[in-house]
């Protein structure tokens, strides 16, 4: 009997000194060890490393649930993405999926997502932020003048085109060394060059010319600044302009070959032509060569030899002999 | 001694006492009339320069990060009251590759081949004065996004220089 006493005694003892308050012990810590009044127990394990492993494991934070699920569905999104932002999916309410997976396998989902984390998104930008930001800015906008609706119009009242370049780039600095070329576009018209000036501007000008649109391009990249480069610019329209309708003394001593058109006034067709018509005439009236022979010789001449010219020609030397 | 000390002073214990935080505003007043700094004055304000056109080139490594904010540049346009004209972007992109060898040292029969492929979009719009273009154009570069950069050409109208002009007319007489 007193053994089956003791052997009570003794599993009574053990369950109820489980919850011992042990301030100073080594063994296990559980929480309910903390409750007073009941006897310790004692734990030979090795419970040491356990005991700092327990400690180093530290519970996961409780987390709220994504912010999402409490969004209305006509909540200002603008106040939620003010900015551009990395994409974060607890915030964002859309069921997004996103990356490249093997055949029979789901895109993965949103959350812990690298690939929609790395591209920049939109989601600052949507159609109403885009429009109240855009409400905001209008009254730093002022109206295009109506009269210059039309190309026309704006030549004729601005003829010449400033056209130049800026870069904006992610780079350590904003300077970018391209943005000092400056373009200078003004069509030859509004100049009013008289036909030697025409010919010499042309001559000074060069490449820089465009037949077909009758526009000049000066293209100025030589100073570090753009300003510095409009300047230059504006101050070579300047002296071509002036130094076209200087004619120098030199300038009369142009030869034939120096010519840029043919010029039959100034051709043996010419001399031949009038010796032709008045071949071994007494009278001192001389015939001279019609105009449209003239023209035709010069068209020959100038344009190049083309079944139209040839015929041409061909008419008026006809003509001119009477021979038809 | 302090301003709002002097205050506190002034205004006797009984009454109520009035705090606010910016004191300065107590004892300022607005300036209507335009203020001379010694023998100069204020600039007048200068008149707006026009853009007959504004060319705007993307360049990025994303053709649909680029083709997004395209849409969002020619929204915005559209908001602010400016004509558009042609958008455009490069069928293919360009490719930079340079191949060089593989090893450190030796095995030249193996090489490795790199890549980069640059994307271009482009576009357009017409008339515009310069406080919009300004606007616009800020507001524009303000949101590129990264992998973009832009290219922003402007062709200004103005009218022949003044000196020429009196010269034409003096060679017209």
């Amino acid at each position: 009997m007193l053994l089956k006493n003791i052997r009570n005694f003794n599993s009574s003892i053990y369950i109820s000194s489980r919850h011992c308050f042990r301030p100073y012990s080594q063994g296990n810590v559980n929480e309910e060890s903390y409750i007073e009044d009941e006897f310790r127990v004692l734990n030979l394990r090795k419970t040491k490393g356990k005991q700092r492993e327990n400690a180093k494991k530290s519970k996961p934070p409780s987390v709220p649930p994504p912010r999402y699920q409490q969004m209305a569905t006509d909540q200002d999104w603008s106040a939620v993405w003010p900015g551009p932002r990395s994409f974060h999916p607890a915030t964002v309410p859309l069921p997004l999926r996103q990356g490249w997976v093997p055949l029979h396998k789901t895109t993965p989902g949103k959350f812990a997502n690298a690939e929609l984390m790395k591209i920049p998104n939109f989601l600052h930008l949507t159609p109403p932020a885009i429009s109240k930001q855009c409400e905001a800015l209008k009254k730093f906008c002022t109206p295009w003048p109506k009269i210059l609706e039309s190309e026309e119009q704006q030549e004729k009242h601005f003829p010449v085109k400033f056209i130049s370049s800026d870069y904006v780039h992610g780079l350590p600095t904003i300077r970018n060394p391209l943005s000092r070329i400056v373009t200078i576009k003004l069509n030859l018209d509004n100049l009013q060059l008289d036909k030697h000036a025409k010919d010499k501007f042309l001559r000074l000008v060069g490449e820089r010319y465009n037949e077909q649109t009758n526009e000049l391009t000066i293209v100025t990249d030589r100073c570090p600044l753009k300003q510095q480069n409009y300047d230059y610019a504006m101050y070579l329209l300047t002296a071509l302009y002036h130094e076209s309708n200087i004619t120098e003394e030199w300038e009369n001593t142009k030869q034939e070959a120096d010519m840029e058109y043919y010029d039959w006034h100034r051709n043996k067709s010419k001399v031949t032509s009038t010796e032709i018509l008045n071949w071994r005439s007494t009278s001192d009236k001389k015939i001279d060569p019609p105009q449209g022979y003239i023209n035709s010789v010069e068209t020959l001449m100038n344009e190049g030899e083309n079944d139209y010219n040839l015929n041409k020609y061909k008419e008026e030397v006809i003509k001119m002999l009477g021979l038809s | 001694m302090n301003i709002l000390q002097k205050i506190n002073s002034i205004i006797p214990a009984s009454s109520k006492r009035i705090f606010s935080q910016n004191y300065l505003r107590l004892f300022s007043s607005t300036i209507t009339q335009p203020q001379t700094i010694g023998e100069n004055e204020i600039a007048v304000p200068q008149k707006d320069k026009l853009y007959s056109r504004l060319e705007i080139e993307l360049k990025g490594i994303e053709p649909e990060v680029m083709r997004s904010y395209a849409w969002y540049a020619q929204k915005s346009a559209e908001h602010l009251g400016i004509k558009i004209g042609r958008c455009y972007a490069a069928r293919k992109s360009e490719k930079d590759r340079w191949t060089v060898l593989k090893s450190v040292h030796v095995h030249a029969k193996h090489l490795v081949s790199y890549e980069a492929r640059t994307y271009y979009r482009f576009m357009n719009f017409h008339n515009l004065t310069q406080s919009t273009l300004e606007t616009f154009l800020e507001y524009i570069q303000r949101n590129l996004p990264e992998g973009t950069a832009m290219k922003a050409t402007k062709i200004e109208i103005q009218p022949l220089p003044e000196h020429i002009v009196k010269s034409i007319e003096e060679n017209a007489k």
